[in-house]
């Protein structure tokens, strides 16, 4: 009994240390869907949301007014406005770069445009990037951008949902993680520049649906991919490395029955973590701010799912301890960034969306 | 009497053709694994089959039901408005409903349900195994009686 009572007295006490360590803040609501952030050097924010609108968020006020037409956006399923990226050079060239789903219902794509940001309108649209091959589906287009520290670009490429034997070939771009220039065009020590058959862009393959893609301050690439049912994974990336979909998987199909029967084969990858049943992880950030110090270093994963962020304590390029965060909210959480400022910022996934902003509590 | 005996053989068509699509939705998969380099043993095969069939075991056979209930009752509708031969409507609408119902399921959710329909070999061959489920419950039926 008195151990019963010790043991609850200090579940209270870690819980109420929990409960102080931050809280959450709206910055704002009535977002439709919304998907990524983008901070600008002069502190406002810019946030897709899959509908199709780019909103400006200025001294914490969102802009009533979205920015911008996007050529040939096709907006169903999962598809839509995506994600953003503003250029190391942001302050001078006022240049961002956009994926979104292009194309019709019968043939879209995932496409890549870079564009500049005149007042409330995008200017100089150029389009660097637009996956092969269209497909029939509204699902699975990845989607994730992010910059290398040689400043060459990112592209994560989902498998299409219903084409999922094409990430284990190299002549199309379902299921691959993209490396291109910032002009569109193809680093010459890409790892697939000089094979036959194979489309110089690709960096790595196997990948199913990947949502979550950071480069981390050592220049580590994470990557996190979407599995079936249970099998999401997170991914030490390295270029030219086949990461195994759908080959071997730990997850099984929606329906019930194996994607595949294993889950290692030799030259394939396996992931650094799994999370089985599946979160459904989207979105990806490395804390490196000044509010949080006990966060320092540790990644964190959106999960749409679990309803939750996980906060993943690292070491050795392995995932030391895992926290499950803010299911209070009991909300479907697209995206988790930490900002310039020194704040976490979350999505949340709904057709009422909000971004929050998570502050120490003290 | 005769509506028990009718449904027992509606499912003993039911999970028969449910067994058939299972197993050949596994041997196309493994197929596919086959084709990425991988070594697929007998035993491989064996359990990844036995974990198809238990795996699919709520999905399939309730898919199969409603899909094959629907299309019997309109093959039945036209057998006696034709007078033609019950195997041959029951074998038809076996045949084609399965791929409609497939076919509607993707229209409708964006995605293909059963992975071996996602190809259109894949559906000729699902398509096969609703004919041969129309035509084992035609025979069900037919059975000790003239057409």
């Amino acid at each position: 009994m008195k151990m019963l009572f010790r043991l609850c007295l200090l579940f209270l006490l870690v819980s109420s240390a929990q409960a102080a360590e931050y809280k959450i803040e709206t910055v704002a609501e009535g977002l439709s869907y919304p998907w990524a952030i983008a901070f600008l050097p002069d502190g406002d924010m810019l946030v897709t949301e899959r509908s199709g609108q780019l909103r400006r968020i200025t001294g914490g006020e969102l802009q009533q007014e979205p920015i911008g037409d996007f050529p040939d956006l096709h907006v169903d399923g999962q598809g839509g406005l995506l994600d953003i990226l503003p250029d190391s050079e942001f302050a001078t060239n006022h240049r961002l770069y956009l994926s979104y789903s292009t194309g019709s219902k019968s043939a879209n794509a995932l496409r890549v445009i870079s564009a500049r940001l005149e007042g409330n309108k995008l200017g100089s649209i150029t389009t660097l990037f637009t996956a092969s091959l269209t497909k029939d589906t509204p699902h699975h287009f990845g989607g994730r951008l992010a910059f290398m520290p040689d400043s060459t670009l990112l592209i994560t490429v989902g498998e299409g949902f219903d084409y999922r034997e094409k990430a284990q070939s190299l002549d199309n771009h379902f299921g691959k993680l993209i490396r291109i220039n910032k002009d569109g065009t193809v680093p010459a020590d890409n790892p697939f520049v000089d094979r036959e058959h194979a489309l110089p862009e690709i960096w790595t393959w196997g990948h199913r649906n990947p949502q979550g893609l950071l480069v981390s301050a050592d220049g580590t690439v994470w990557l996190h991919e979407h599995g079936p049912r249970g099998g999401d994974e997170l991914n030490r990336i390295e270029p030219g490395k086949n990461y195994g979909w759908p080959a071997i998987t730990h997850g099984v199909d929606y329906s019930g029955a194996y994607v595949s029967p294993f889950t290692e084969a030799e030259g394939m990858e396996q992931p650094v973590a799994y999370w089985t049943p599946s979160i459904a992880p989207s979105g990806f950030c490395e804390y490196q701010g000044d509010l949080f110090p006990q966060w320092q270093g540790n990644l964190f994963v959106a999960a749409l799912a679990e309803k939750s962020v996980r906060r993943l304590v690292m070491e050795n390029g392995k995932v030391k301890s895992q926290e499950i965060m803010f299911t209070e909210l009991d909300q479907r959480i697209r995206e988790v960034r930490a900002g310039p400022d020194g704040y976490l910022y979350l999505l949340t996934d709904s057709n009422e969306g909000k971004m929050l902003r998570i502050s120490p509590a003290n | 009497m005769k509506l028990i005996k009718t449904m027992l053989y509606f499912i003993v068509a039911v999970l028969a053709t449910f067994l058939l699509t299972s197993i050949v939705g596994t041997q196309l998969m493994l197929a596919d694994i086959l084709s990425f380099g991988l070594v697929v043993s007998l035993s491989d095969r064996v359990s990844a089959t036995i974990h198809d069939i238990a795996g699919l075991a709520t999905m399939l056979p309730i898919l199969i039901s409603v899909t094959f209930l629907l299309a019997f009752i309109i093959a039945e509708s036209g057998r006696r408005i034709t007078s033609g031969k019950r195997i041959y409507w029951y074998m038809a609408a076996g045949l084609t409903s399965l791929p409609a119902s497939l076919t509607l399921i993707k229209t409708l959710m964006g995605g293909t349900v059963f992975a071996a329909a996602r190809t259109g070999s894949g559906m000729l061959i699902i398509a096969l195994c609703g004919l041969f489920g129309g035509w084992l419950f035609a025979r069900l039926v037919n059975m000790g009686k003239p057409e």
